[in-house]
């Protein structure tokens, strides 16, 4: 889960913004994504993401709002890494926030301990969770110079951290923080004439306490999410996928649910339920299981035992993107949210259906509707019956 | 750009299977698993039952249903006329096989017909689903053609490693002519009573052409919309009694 191992093809030789093709939802489903989150979020339209490409323009300027913006997490760019953060000393040290700040503040001007990313515009959901998970008692504080609104990158009257920082306030907040320890926003003032015009490169930035982030925090943070996310016994769950494109959990919903869990263990909590999305489905139900194979994040998958199967549906891996309503022919599935049911968080076995052996091809087949044969031979017999009627009249 | 298309004569069509076989080979298939069949079909109870057969090919639709629900984009449609799957892009969702009406589409990794599994005994390396003996066409997944990776649906592609070598403006594929042998779709070219035309549907002088206008081409489940381009015909056009492929028919009648 450590953000070095993620391998990003980068889009453009010159600029440091990655994509992962196969974790990008219009990439895995051009006809049914309707994501374009990335597009949306940049302040300089520098993304055309189309059927079967992605591109970067020539206007990027490096703040990474678009991959704050990306439910996958398919979109990195360095320098976005929460470090660790050390305890401060002294009485009032619990209320000491830990402040943020982005590259273009002189290093000069921002306090040793702060936080250090490309553009706090750039910051996620889950990276905010994540952040305020590794500050501990300390509140997060993301710093406004007063740059933002002239800033390209900020691109409006809202600061571009707002969005994500009110989502991830109302988590925090039903994750049992309190008021006073949630992240917000500081206005501290520079002088306009200090701000540079572009997000200095990543090099220049290599001198901050980055190294050695992480290391002790993250093996705790991996036990942390394996209690929060039991995995089914593999002899129950059998996983059917293609050869490419197999479904892979999202970083940005991992970094989410790691803090969730960690500060959880503090706070004596379970995860908020407005984390997480309930997926329902009805009667109509075919069992034709496409919704577990357009799943980009395998929180859809078949389960099998005693003659029967069905699908089983993992509300830590849902993201919520709606594909399976889109896909489903018979609009059997329904997608909403959780609400505060927390009954429903974790694996639910959402279909049940029995299971017999085709007489006609022997293949294994789920039981419905009273048909005796597979759907394909089914298909078959009608075919040929129809074809016999259509080319000789009276089906002698 | 050619429109390729094939006719099958019914009136001539014995059942014998030598297209499911030539297909078998030529895509390495197994039992079950041909993009071409002969489907049997019987009618009626003991002691008057009919048996009747029916070839079926994919149809290669001029309006493809399968093509329009593939989330992938994977099935696509060549410029000649061709339906086919990009198996790089497959996601073996299956969506396709529910939306065709012909029911031509494959996906192999399910209990196998026949036993032993002949998979086992040949064990495909990396996502190749077997490794057959002797082997078929080139591999090409993203046409689709070769042997059938894991995970993936396969359909019959017209042999298209074959005619998409045609020289251009070729009227008829047959195994007649010397210089199309090659090029004629693997159960064209082994039809024994000669019941297949293939060729270019745009070309009025084709075969093919010929053979619709004549003989009242006949294209399956009309209502869907689909449009195949694969035609029935019968020796006397639609409704004639006398092209009736029965076998054991009026043998069995009192």
């Amino acid at each position: 889960m450590p953000d070095q191992e993620i391998q990003y093809k980068k889009l453009r030789e010159e600029r440091p913004l990655g994509l992962r093709e196969d974790a990008c939802l219009v990439l895995r489903a051009p006809r049914y994504a309707t994501c374009r989150a990335c597009e949306t979020a940049c302040p300089v339209q520098a993304i055309k993401v189309g059927e079967i490409t992605f591109e970067l323009g020539d206007a990027c300027i490096d703040c990474g709002r678009c991959a704050a913006a990306c439910p996958m997490g398919a979109l990195g760019l360095p320098g976005f890494v929460v470090p660790e953060v050390k305890p401060v000393q002294g009485e009032l040290s619990s209320a000491k926030p830990v402040p943020v700040e982005c590259w273009k503040v002189p290093a000069e001007s921002s306090l040793p301990d702060a936080v250090r990313v490309p553009c706090t515009g750039g910051l996620s959901t889950g990276r905010l969770v994540e952040l305020a998970a590794a500050a501990g008692d300390r509140p997060v504080q993301i710093w406004d110079r007063g740059w933002c609104a002239a800033c390209r990158a900020g691109g409006g009257p809202e600061h571009p951290v707002s969005g994500a920082l009110e989502a991830a306030r109302g988590l925090l907040a039903g994750a049992g923080v309190r008021p006073e320890k949630l992240p917000g926003i500081a206005f501290m003032p520079l002088p306009a004439q200090l701000m540079p015009a572009e997000i200095p490169s990543s090099t220049s930035q290599q001198t901050l306490s980055r190294r050695g982030f992480f290391s002790a925090f993250m093996r705790e943070t991996t036990a942390a999410i394996d209690q929060v996310r039991p995995l089914a016994p593999k002899s129950e769950i059998r996983r059917k996928r293609g050869f490419e494109r197999t479904p892979m959990p999202s970083r940005e919903r991992e970094r989410l649910l790691l803090g969730l869990s960690i500060l959880g263990k503090s706070t004596d909590k379970p995860p908020p339920s407005e984390a997480f999305y309930r997926v329902q489905i009805s009667q109509a139900c075919r069992s034709h299981n496409i919704c577990v194979g357009i799943c980009p994040t395998g929180a859809l998958d078949i389960y099998e035992e005693d003659a029967q199967n069905g699908v089983v549906f993992d509300s830590y891996l849902c993201i919520g993107c709606g594909q399976c309503v889109t896909v489903c022919p018979e609009s059997a599935i329904e997608l909403s949210p959780n609400g505060n049911d927390l009954m429903t968080i974790g694996q639910l076995r959402l279909t049940r259906f029995g299971v017999q052996d085709c007489p006609v091809c022997g293949q294994t087949f789920t039981a419905q509707g009273g048909s005796d044969c597979c759907p394909q031979c089914a298909k078959r017999r009608q075919l040929a019956s129809s074809a016999f009627a259509s080319l000789f009249g009276n089906n002698r | 750009m050619a429109k390729w298309g094939m006719v099958i004569d019914l009136e001539k069509c014995t059942g014998c299977q030598a297209c499911s076989t030539a297909c078998q080979m030529e895509n390495n298939r197994l039992p079950g698993e041909n993009y071409q069949d002969v489907l049997y079909y019987t009618e009626g109870k003991q002691p008057t039952p009919t048996l009747k057969w029916f070839p079926r090919p994919c149809m290669h639709c001029e309006e493809p249903s399968c093509l329009h629900v593939c989330p992938t984009k994977a099935t696509f449609k060549t410029a000649d006329g061709v339906v086919l799957i990009d198996w790089n892009k497959c996601i073996g969702c299956k969506f396709c096989m529910i939306a065709c009406p012909y029911g031509v589409r494959f996906y192999t990794d399910e209990k196998p017909l026949i036993e032993p599994n002949i998979k086992d005994v040949f064990k495909g390396s990396g996502d190749l689903s077997w490794n057959p003996p002797y082997k078929g066409p080139q591999q090409d997944n993203a046409h689709g053609v070769g042997i059938q990776p894991n995970g993936v649906v396969s359909k019959c592609t017209f042999c298209y490693h074959k005619i998409s070598k045609a020289p251009a403006g070729t009227a008829n594929l047959t195994n007649e002519d010397e210089a199309t042998r090659e090029f004629t779709p693997a159960c064209v070219r082994t039809c024994a009573p000669t019941a297949r035309y293939f060729g270019d549907l745009d070309n009025p002088n084709s075969e093919v052409s010929r053979m619709i206008s004549s003989k009242k081409g006949t294209r399956l489940l009309e209502h869907t919309g689909n449009k195949p381009q694969v035609y029935y015909v019968t020796g006397s056009g639609a409704g004639g009694g006398a092209a009736v492929p029965m076998g054991r028919n009026g043998i069995n009648k009192v």
